[in-house]
């Protein structure tokens, strides 16, 4: 590796290859750059591996010294981690964004009138659309929260959706996260390294900024505040420090300007209002950004072990006096079974037609669709219904005869807890990788604000499986992270530069 | 906006952590100077170090010797002693890690900084020949720290809450000094290296050049002792140091509550003096003190932040 790091300077063709069957982000099947590819690739190979890899260089000392880090729990410990980040960005064109961004819109505006419908009228179920049984078995529905009408009807404010595009190029979303899904800080965070690494390549770029995504966040959460008068206090509630995520928690909170919380510095009052304890005494509490799960956040309802939380929270929303994002009990629609149907809440509450594909999805429940998931597993992926962090995923083409009979009998104990899909191959993108440039697999996470209107990010945090061949990206199982790039293509109509002033 | 009871106390512990490193280390390397201007004949002992940190049991419970390297590596980079530097940087970092979103970015990364070069080069602090090279990083940040809040950050309650940390560690620190390197030399006026001593004490103050500026005159014992209790100019005697925290606590919400205890500190410094002391009494009066301080402390965490775990 050293010795061709030594004798090539510049990138070659044979360096910016595509694994064939791959649909790759930057590049055709030939290794020639898509359009809205082009600059990035030239530049790409006019700065060779050794300045690219100086310059990842310095990103990650950058990423050190600032303490961007993501925290790994184990052995009752958290260890601080730096975030892994590749210089290469992952460009997509604005045309295509347009399209991806109207869709999730499209999807979350759809998913909120669904869990408004299921905590109230039911009427999806009543006009049979989405089957009764199914609510009985979810272990995201909250009989605490049937009857509860949040602002706007809208219960998941905050949602971050993965999206990965298979070998056709079509985007088809991966899952919902409806609860508390994190990665935004880390968007932000890799633009400002990518600025630092490659303010050439971005002026000759037009780049959507993703930084405004802080405002937004704090109007759609000012917009939740029960009537108060003058200003809400808006706060964001952590579990602490040894969060995976508590990294992101203070960043949001820094960014927004406003307090960071654990659950001791609140309390409920015989008013059931929320205070917290400040240095000029108890202080009302209009909205909580929480990041902590649904069971942790209030001992009296959920969890009765749970310090995490506040006793009394859920009195407090109910009685309407603090607003809650997301919602307690929006995770029923976060369920990779309730996710088959999505199209069909679209269809059902909105009248459209869905502008994003959904995986075709086999839910074990049902018998039919359980024979064929036990006799093709080879050819699926099998999910639990309810995890997250890409624990207990199979991947049938990959797995040992032992592990698909070790899976095929979980799925007969409790079949309503696994559903398949068909493998997806999961796009590329060239990644620097131990001196040279290799495809590897990625996905996106672009995050959307859901309130009186819908906000969705540029781009998103696109993260990449930097083990070869790995489709795994989550960051606390290796995989890694690159700035995401939504660019303007000049078109015909509108000149690439203006002419010079004389 | 107001500002949460934790994080007031976080931002306090943070910012004493980074004075206690800070002091810590100007401190050692101020001895390690004054040992090497001495000559061989006159007994050297690093113990009085200890002393001055407070950690004399604590040190003699774990190591056997206390010679020059198990009592420096005990100060600067021992895992059991908790007021080491690296630790005082790992709690001031852990502590403005749950509070940075009160304070500017740009301070936490001076702190995390710090951290990692600290954590990596723990024994560089320790051998003579880089000791004083690590001191200088350590000492450099904490003022980079200091530059970045004083130009950066408004003076809103989190400010306040920093500078009283400050402070309060610092007026202790000058206190221990003062009860045990001062105390040391009071009397001793006939000792042919007592200038070089009295140096070595405000050194490890970064007081001397102050010092001759404000006084003009040779270095005596009781000039020094009555400069590092009683100047009101310099930022790290004593009374100048009580006097921010009157300042700071005026400008907090119920800050009068803490008027009686207030009074009673400046009054115990006031009091100690430079004149017609031996070791003994001055000893005692910086005990009193460091008293006095503790009890500032403690009023100043029962008013804001309570007992509420």
């Amino acid at each position: 590796m050293t010795s061709r790091r030594a004798t090539i300077g510049q990138v070659t063709v044979t360096d910016l290859r595509v694994n064939a069957g791959t649909y790759d982000e930057l590049l055709l099947p030939d290794g020639t750059a898509r359009p809205h590819a082009a600059v990035l690739v030239d530049t790409l190979r006019r700065l060779g591996i050794d300045e690219l890899q100086a310059r990842q260089d310095h990103a990650d000392l950058d990423i050190l010294t600032m303490g961007i880090t993501f925290t790994v729990y184990s052995d009752g410990r958290g260890i601080d981690r730096a975030w892994p980040f590749d210089v290469i960005p992952r460009v997509i064109d604005s045309e295509e964004w347009k399209h991806i961004e109207a869709g999730l819109m499209q999807r979350l505006r759809a998913l909120n009138h669904f869990i408004e419908d299921l905590y109230n009228e039911q009427k999806v179920i009543a006009d049979g659309v989405f089957p009764a049984d199914l609510l009985t078995g979810s272990v995201n529905f909250r009989p605490e929260c049937v009857g509860a009408h949040p602002k706007f009807g809208v219960w998941a404010h905050i949602s971050g959706s993965d999206l990965v595009r298979d070998h056709d190029g079509i985007v088809y979303v991966l899952e919902d996260n409806l609860r508390v899904p994190s990665g935004v800080s880390y968007m932000i965070e890799n633009r400002l390294i990518a600025k630092r690494a490659f303010a050439d390549v971005f002026e000759k770029h037009s780049v959507q900024p993703v930084d405004g995504y802080t405002d937004e966040l704090l109007e759609l959460l000012t917009s939740l505040a029960p009537a108060v008068n003058g200003n809400a206090t808006v706060v964001v509630l952590t579990p602490g420090i040894f969060n995976s995520a508590y990294f992101e928690h203070g960043f949001l909170a820094q960014r927004m300007g406003v307090p960071l919380v654990e659950g001791r510095d609140l309390f409920v009052d015989d008013d059931e209002v929320v205070y917290m304890r400040t240095i000029d005494g108890p202080q009302r509490v209009d909205v909580i950004y929480r990041r902590i799960d649904d069971m942790f956040l209030d001992p009296e309802c959920f969890n009765p072990d749970s310090t995490l939380g506040v006793a009394g929270l859920m009195r407090a929303w109910r009685a309407g006096n603090v607003a809650i994002a997301n919602a307690p009990g929006a995770g029923v629609a976060d369920d990779k079974v309730v996710y088959a149907w999505v199209p069909d809440f679209i269809r059902y509450y909105l009248g459209e037609e869905p502008i994003l594909a959904n995986v075709p999805t086999y839910r074990c429940m049902y018998e039919g669709e359980c024979e064929y998931v036990i006799e093709h597993m080879a050819e699926l992926v099998v999910k639990p219904a309810n995890e997250s962090g890409g624990a207990g995923l199979l991947i049938g083409n990959r797995a040992t005869p032992a592990e698909i009979e070790e899976r095929t009998q979980a799925i007969i104990a409790d079949p309503r807890n696994w559903v398949a899909q068909p493998i997806l191959s999961l796009s590329t993108a060239p990644t620097l990788c131990n001196g040279s440039i290799e495809p590897r697999h990625l996905d996106l996470r672009p995050f959307i604000l859901t309130g009186e209107t819908s906000y969705v990010t540029a781009g998103g945090l696109t993260r990449v499986a930097l083990r070869e061949g790995s489709l795994i990206v989550n960051s606390s199982q290796g995989g890694g992270s690159k700035d995401t790039w939504v660019i303007e293509m000049p078109t015909p109509s509108t000149p690439a530069a203006l002419p010079e002033q004389e | 906006m107001a500002l949460l009871s934790r994080v007031a106390e976080q931002l306090y512990w943070a910012a004493r952590y980074m004075e206690r490193a800070e002091d810590t280390v100007r401190i050692v390397r101020a001895y390690t100077d004054v040992l090497v201007d001495l000559p061989m004949s006159v007994t050297t002992s690093w113990e009085p170090l200890l002393a001055v940190t407070g950690t004399r049991e604590k040190h003699d419970a774990l190591h056997e010797h206390g010679d020059e390297t198990s009592i420096v590596t005990f100060l600067i980079a021992d895992e059991q002693n908790e007021n080491c530097v690296v630790n005082a940087v790992a709690m001031a970092r852990e502590n403005l890690r749950s509070s940075r979103e009160v304070v500017p970015r740009e301070a936490w990364k001076v702190v995390n900084d710090l951290y990692l070069y600290v954590a990596a080069h723990r024994s560089d602090g320790v051998s003579r020949r880089s000791r004083s090279r690590f001191a200088d990083r350590v000492i450099a940040d904490a003022q980079r720290l200091d530059g970045v809040l004083s130009a950066t950050m408004s003076r809103d309650h989190a400010y306040e809450f920093l500078r009283i940390g400050q402070s309060i560690e610092r007026a202790d620190m000058t206190t221990r000094v003062l009860g045990v390197r001062a105390a040391a030399l009071v009397g001793g006026d006939g000792d042919p290296f007592a200038e070089v001593q009295w140096m070595g004490v405000l050194r490890s103050l970064s007081a001397l050049q102050m010092y001759q500026r404000a006084t003009r005159s040779p270095i005596g014992g009781t000039a020094v002792i009555d400069f590092l209790l009683h100047d009101r100019a310099f930022p790290r005697s004593v009374m100048s140091c009580l006097q921010t925290v009157r300042d700071c606590l005026s400008r907090l919400p119920r800050g009068d509550q803490m008027s009686g205890v207030l009074a009673e500190v400046f009054a115990t410094a006031a009091q100690a003096s430079g004149d017609a002391l031996d070791g003994a009494e001055l000893d005692a009066e910086t005990d009193l003190l460091q008293s006095a301080i503790g009890k500032l402390h403690n009023a100043i965490i029962a008013t804001y932040v309570g007992n509420h775990e």
